[in-house]
């Protein structure tokens, strides 16, 4: 994507315009993968939204139609490609995700989650700002292979320390991995437990899920 | 100018004076409510808005406002909208306005602007209402004005053309009279001849009633003006079997007037109430009543029938010239008594109902 199509983009975003912002992406990924739209797409674009509200030129609610958009996006994007993704088989691995306590962004999550599902997963995503109690509650009921967690805001690390030291006193071990924005500001892993995965980014996802044994088995599944 | 410290501690959201290493100087009591104890304000800014506070602190924005997140006592992220404010190189006024709360702010200050708008509007209508009204009455003075004049105008116009034809008629009856006495018939030049002065008379009164002029006055004593007018129609009156009376209630004072014209006004009260009596149900046993009253400063000329009475928009444009509600009437005679009495310096007024009766009251000053 150019800065032109991204200027372009951006305008349509905050314009709440969709349909301009989907015929516009839909030229763009025509040979390319999921990665690329989510990453080099919808989250260069938002971050490029961020800059300019830190240079003043845009307010948050100008962001929140931003975002809203974003949203929609994600959801039409699932909508078409469902169909080509692998159908539920019995043994498919489970993964969790969701944002911590206090967290409200989300987009992030909800891309991670459908690259999740795209890659074989029973995937459930529990949406913005879950309190630790339920997490803990859900993964011991559900009892996922793989437990996301989303952190924008270092004033939500804490609580991200809180929620980890949680789950590593469950019965069983989930994987356990932490991703979003703070990662890209942030040394995170120097706060965290050892056997938690610190993912910087979507395509850092991506070779993870590779190197990961759980997604070797989803391959074969493929 | 500086803000001084015991005015902007009052302020209602949380305020910072700081200097240009964005050192606190000086607080507002809410912020001291809502922000924890800092020495530096970017202390107070979410890490991630810090940037850009840094950024748009600076004095080269002389006055700006920013959206940034800060960290309140709670440890909350909360959106303010901050405007800034150089008062000089080492101060910096800063002022923080909660994001919702400064709707609710702006909504408050709209709803006050509104209802002010609200009562100026009022006021305003009040204003226009009375204007209008004035207009109104203006225009009817207008409109009474050059009715009055083209109005007189034509009279003497139409006199004019009359009067010539009438004086032949007259000459040659009195020529033709002495032929009619050798026959026995001079009492039919007599009669022609009446009725041709009757006629003259008529344009007469028809030329000085349109066009009133100024008042001749005479020291007059009213009581014998009214006996006059109320002798007068008499005649008139008991053919109608209608009572005159006049209720005599004080002395009154010799008084500056034109007899002829006053005569002329109550005469013309007199005759439209023994019309309107006519119309009436008390039609046989009407009653018209005059009465005087001496006040401080005026004299009062009540004139009272048991007639059938007006509606309030005959009322309402009774004095018009040309007004009338009588079959064979000009509209003339009230529009002339109006201007006789305001010729006189007084006014003249009119109160009735239908079914009720009418009172003229005609209020003249003492002199």
């Amino acid at each position: 994507m150019t800065d032109k199509q991204m200027n372009e983009l951006v305008s349509f975003l905050l314009a709440g315009d969709e349909n301009s912002s989907w015929s516009l992406i839909c030229n763009l990924i025509e040979d390319k993968d999921s990665f690329f739209f989510f990453e080099d797409i919808l989250t260069r674009s938002m971050r490029y939204i961020g800059e300019l509200w830190e240079n003043n030129d845009i307010s948050v609610a100008d962001e929140h139609v931003a975002s809203n958009i974003c949203n929609l996006l994600i959801s039409r994007y699932n909508f078409q490609s469902n169909n080509e993704t692998a159908t539920l088989v019995e043994g498919k691995p489970k993964a969790m995700l969701f944002c911590i306590q206090g967290e409200e962004h989300s987009i992030g999550m909800k891309m991670v989650s459908s690259i999740f599902k795209e890659n074989g997963y029973d995937t459930r995503y529990l949406g913005a700002n879950l309190p630790i109690k339920d997490s803990i509650i859900y993964a011991n009921i559900w009892r996922p292979d793989i437990i996301g967690i989303s952190l924008s805001i270092i004033y939500n690390l804490p609580t991200l320390l809180e929620c980890l030291k949680k789950l590593n006193q469950l019965d069983y071990n989930p994987e356990i991995i932490v991703g979003g924005r703070i990662t890209s500001l942030y040394q995170l892993k120097s706060y965290c437990p050892s056997n938690v995965v610190v993912i910087e980014g979507l395509y850092h996802l991506r070779s993870w899920l590779k190197e990961n044994k759980l997604c070797e088995r989803v391959y074969v599944y493929n | 100018m500086y803000i001084i410290e015991k005015s902007y501690q009052t302020f209602p959201f949380p305020f910072f004076v700081v200097d240009q290493d964005f050192t606190i100087i000086g607080v507002s009591e809410e912020t001291q409510l809502q922000f924890p104890n800092a020495m530096n304000f970017l202390e107070l800014v979410d890490l991630g808005s810090r940037k850009k506070a840094e950024r748009f602190l600076k004095p080269v924005f002389e006055k700006t406002k920013v959206e940034l997140n800060l960290v309140r006592k709670d440890f909350t992220l909360t959106l303010f909208d901050v405007y800034t404010q150089w008062e000089d190189e080492n101060r910096l006024y800063v002022f923080c306005i909660e994001k919702q709360e400064s709707i609710q702010q702006i909504q408050t200050i709209i709803r006050k602007l509104e209802t002010q708008l609200e009562s100026e509007n009022l006021t305003l209508l009040e204003k226009q209402e009375q204007f209008e009204a004035t207009l109104r009455r203006m225009e009817q003075v207008v409109m009474k004005h050059d009715n009055l004049s083209s109005l007189g105008k034509i009279a003497s116009i139409v006199a004019g053309d009359l009067k010539k034809p009438l004086v032949s008629i007259r000459g040659f009856l009195q020529l033709l009279k002495p032929y009619l006495i050798e026959t026995g018939k001079d009492h039919y030049a007599d009669i022609a001849l009446e009725e041709v002065d009757y006629a003259n008379n008529l344009i007469y009164e028809y030329v000085s009633s349109t066009r009133p002029t100024p008042p001749n006055k005479q020291q007059v004593n009213i009581q014998k003006v009214l006996m006059d007018v109320i002798q007068s129609s008499q005649k008139e009156a008991s053919k109608m079997n209608c009572e005159i009376k006049y209720v005599k209630e004080q002395i009154l004072p010799v008084q500056e007037l034109d007899p002829k014209q006053i005569k002329q006004v109550v005469l013309n009260l007199i005759r439209n109430a023994m019309d309107a009596i006519q119309a009436s149900p008390n039609r046989g046993k009407g009653n018209i009543q005059l009465r005087t009253r001496l006040n401080e400063n005026t004299i009062k000329i009540s004139v009272k029938d048991n007639g059938s009475g007006m509606e309030e928009n005959t009322v309402k444009r009774i004095f018009t010239p040309f007004f009338t509600t009588k079959e064979r009437g000009a509209g003339i005679g009230l529009s002339v008594c109006q201007k006789i009495v305001e010729n006189h310096g007084g006014i003249i007024e009119v109160s009735s109902k239908p079914d009720d009766g009418t009172t003229f009251i005609v209020v003249l000053p003492l002199v």
